[in-house]
């Protein structure tokens, strides 16, 4: 096996052409990623920071983009390795005692009017249910992935997405139940 | 009324989803046609997702516009992404990354090169290893007291045949390696390190060198048990094992 010219020219045209591929695919898959941050973050400063972290990281490493593969799912598994290995505990040490509560207070009241209906409508959807849980149920859920497919992006058994999936449906389902006084 | 418990919620998600086997499909269709109760279930589970869902649609409506950082950078690959915004993030990144080293903890350590050797096991790693009941007491006994831990306690779990246990040693320390064989020949190992770390509130589930992990710390004990991907019945091995363990150190 050795060294060809031709070998390494079909390497710069596969580095340029993942390249591209990256960037024009991050537009469109933005909304949704930034979507799977605030899953990951339960907050929506921490989502804006995750997701354009993420973009950063995904430019950086483009070369490693097949493409032609889902760059949607490339990007959900950077963005939860870094929240995991690089962001989740500085954020939460950060949520829960370098920023006082009266900051916290001041900056939601001096949030736009949409800011607070969307904090109220969708956070406390996606609150509802524990970090794991949620993650798995935004992508079975909506971004109708297979469990196979979370199991692949969350780097998590399949049993385990099930279990997590079976545990969200059970929680949002008394939930629901709950608000609308259908109780058993 | 139909008794609805004949399927567990697991059994109806995994229905919701398409995800269950053929009988059990088959079975839950034919138990909806006549149980109300039933059919109310599944109801109930649908809309509770269906809210989420909604949510989710809206959240990714008030998605902010993408960050300058990945439009405005030139094409050309080779300059360095250190500039403006891209650099701020990647600088954010690496203090992080710094703290976050010094930080870890020596169970992720641990847990991969386990994984990683087990990795190596195949079925007739195992296969031709047939002891005595007695013999594997004996091994079992003489680990216990160099761990410190009562490991004659594990209970036999279904779908596991147990194998041996063997003393292995992981920077300095002794680390215990319980070895099983699954119905369908597939390695699984049980290993218990001293770690003295805290007790961990769930089991961590993980896949690591292509395999299915389960881990959790007890009494300043760490437990890894690992099998092949995808492998049934682990996580409830997990929790059946930790549940012996729990009061098992001496």
């Amino acid at each position: 096996m050795g060294n060809t010219v031709g070998g390494g020219s079909i390497r710069i045209f596969a580095k340029k052409s993942s390249d591209r591929a990256v960037r024009e695919g991050l537009p469109e898959c933005f909304p949704r990623l930034w979507r799977f941050c605030l899953s990951l973050t339960g907050r929506r400063d921490a989502a804006d920071d995750l997701a354009q972290m993420t973009c950063a990281r995904a430019i950086e490493k483009a070369q490693h983009f097949e493409p032609g593969t889902h760059l949607d799912r490339w990007l959900f598994v950077m963005a939860r390795r870094l929240w995991l290995n690089e962001l989740r505990r500085d954020s939460i040490r950060g949520s829960a005692g370098f920023v006082s509560a009266d900051e916290i207070e001041i900056s939601d009241n001096s949030a736009p009017m949409e800011t607070n209906i969307f904090a109220r409508q969708v956070l406390s959807e996606l609150n509802r249910l524990p970090e794991a849980q949620r993650v798995a149920a935004l992508l079975v859920f909506v971004e109708g992935c297979k469990y196979a497919e979370a199991a692949e992006i969350l780097e998590i058994p399949i049993g385990t997405v099930m279990s997590r999936i079976s545990a969200a449906r059970v929680t949002l389902a008394r939930r629901v139940a709950q608000a609308t006084g259908t109780n058993e | 009324m139909t008794d609805r418990n004949v399927f567990s919620d697991q059994d109806l998600s995994c229905y919701l989803d398409g995800e269950t086997s053929g009988p059990m499909s088959e079975a839950i269709d034919r138990a909806l046609a006549t149980d109300p109760a039933l059919r109310q279930r599944l109801a109930e589970l649908k809309a509770g997702e269906e809210a989420f869902a909604a949510a989710m649609v809206a959240a990714a409506q008030a998605a902010p516009a993408m960050p300058e950082i990945a439009q405005s950078l030139p094409v050309p690959a080779n300059r360095p992404l250190r500039a403006g915004l891209a650099g701020v993030a990647v600088g954010a990144v690496a203090a992080i990354g710094l703290a976050w080293n010094l930080w870890q903890t020596p169970e992720a350590d641990w847990h991969d090169v386990v994984a990683n050797y087990q990795s190596l096991y195949v079925t007739e790693t195992l296969a031709q290893v047939d002891l005595s009941p007695a013999a594997q007491k004996a091994d079992l006994d003489r680990l216990s007291k160099g761990l410190g831990i009562d490991l004659t306690v594990l209970p036999q779990v279904a779908g596991l045949s147990f194998k041996r246990a063997q003393q292995l040693g992981y920077r300095g320390k002794p680390l215990a390696q319980l070895t099983f064989l699954t119905a369908d020949g597939g390695p699984v190992a049980l290993c218990i390190i001293e770690t003295g770390s805290e007790t961990s509130d769930a089991i961590n589930a993980a896949v690591l060198s292509g395999l299915d992990t389960y881990s959790w710390t007890d009494n300043g004990f760490g437990v890894l048990l690992v099998g092949p991907k995808g492998q049934k019945g682990l996580e409830n091995a997990a929790e059946m094992f930790r549940s012996a363990l729990k009061d098992a150190a001496v």
